[in-house]
């Protein structure tokens, strides 16, 4: 398999979904302005998705590679999802804000 | 409080220009989204910081999948320079805990200006290496090639398909390490070192590395933002035209950026980072011998 497909189609999709959310909140924050807990929940929504999106897309790297037999870049992915993951975790139990 | 709608078109607008910029030069865009709203809008540097994250991945996802679309990303590459990149951020936000990083702003700043001479001077190198394949007549290093490291992509500026190899894995290996280093301690955005380490010491033409950073950079700015999300410092009132403008912007600056001729390119990073570098010094002066040098 081609990896740059199924990658494409994670990064396009998390731009496509997060930019929705987000001219949706820009969209309803003018039409009704009164409506500002809708318009917080689609920004936050919005922010969740496009923040999971690089995630997503080493996880999908992984298994691309892994079902392409090629070990070592599967080797590779899954050391920068763990280093994202422990990165994360580190930085709640130390409460590192960049 | 919520913006209202003409605060919302100029921060629109605004985030347009760091998404287009952050698309041509394979950055982040940081750079322009925080003075502005500290600057301009008064909005806390902290919070600042916060949304310039989030515009990085939005512009590292937006511009990322554009430049894969158009095959001028190096996956594989990226990959194996984000592994080290990523552990490197991570030590660095631990040190952050014990040690002061005021002095790795002179160190970052010096680097910068060195980068940006030597891309300079590397112009004429690097148009007479593309139109004489010369990226592609190379020995590769043992590491390069067990990992089969070389790419190629269309440059539309010239109708042109450049093939490269990839050279000197393990020194981009370890400075991307460094590059991950300094975005973790001093929260600087990596994407201008990891250019000019593929472009410089790689023998990745400046498009690929450009492309190839932009992929990356989200990878470590996506933790980042996490944990500014979990803390509460992402200001919701902020993030839906920052977050929409960057993506729009570094649609249009990838459509571009193959189009323009790297001897451009080369320059106008080289100009970035002359901006960079002079701004991480000001910073680091003025932190480390309270000299304030002019426009910082």
């Amino acid at each position: 398999m081609d990896i740059n497909k199924p990658i494409y189609i994670v990064l396009v999709s998390g731009v496509i979904l997060s930019g929705a959310l987000f001219a949706s909140a820009l969209a309803l924050h003018a039409a009704m302005p009164t409506r500002m807990e809708l318009v917080y929940a689609l920004s936050l929504i919005g922010t969740a998705v496009l923040i999971l999106t690089p995630y997503l897309r080493v996880a999908v790297a992984l298994g691309v590679f892994f079902l392409n037999r090629e070990f070592k870049f599967a080797i590779l992915s899954l050391l920068v999802l763990v280093m994202m993951v422990i990165s994360f975790v580190a930085g709640l139990v130390f409460h590192i804000v960049p | 409080m919520m913006l209202d709608v003409a605060s919302q078109l100029v921060f629109l607008g605004l985030a347009f220009i760091a998404g287009f910029m952050g698309a041509l030069m394979g950055i982040g865009g940081g750079i322009i989204i925080v003075p502005f709203l500290t600057l301009v809008f008064g909005v806390p540097i902290k919070e600042a910081i916060a949304i310039s994250i989030v515009t990085v991945v939005a512009t590292s996802i937006s511009g990322g999948s554009s430049y894969v679309e158009q095959r001028i990303t190096n996956i594989r590459l990226a990959i194996f320079l984000e592994t080290s990149t990523t552990i490197g951020a991570f030590i660095g936000a631990l040190l952050v805990l014990i040690v002061s990083g005021q002095y790795l702003y002179i160190v970052f700043a010096l680097l910068a200006l060195y980068l940006a001479a030597s891309q300079i001077l590397s112009v004429k190198k690097e148009v007479r290496k593309i139109e004489s394949n010369d990226f592609a007549n190379i020995a590769q290093d043992r590491i390069s090639r067990y990992f089969s490291l070389r790419g190629d992509y269309f440059d539309e500026s010239i109708n042109h398909r450049v093939d490269y190899l990839v050279k000197n894995s393990a020194v981009g290996w370890v400075t991307s390490f460094f590059a991950g280093l300094g975005s973790g301690l001093l929260g600087i955005g990596g994407g201008v070192f990891k250019v000019s380490i593929m472009n410089l010491f790689m023998n990745v033409p400046l498009k690929a590395a450009v492309a190839t950073s932009k992929f990356m950079i989200g990878v470590t700015a996506a933790t980042s933002a996490i944990l500014y999300f979990v803390a509460g410092l992402l200001n919701l009132d902020y993030i839906a035209p920052v977050a929409l403008g960057t993506m729009l912007g570094a649609t249009a600056g990838t459509a571009l950026m193959n189009k323009i001729k790297v001897k451009w390119l080369k320059i106008l990073f080289s100009l970035l980072m002359c901006y960079i570098g002079y701004s991480m010094l000001g910073k680091g002066l003025l932190l480390v011998l309270g000299v304030r040098l002019p426009f910082v």
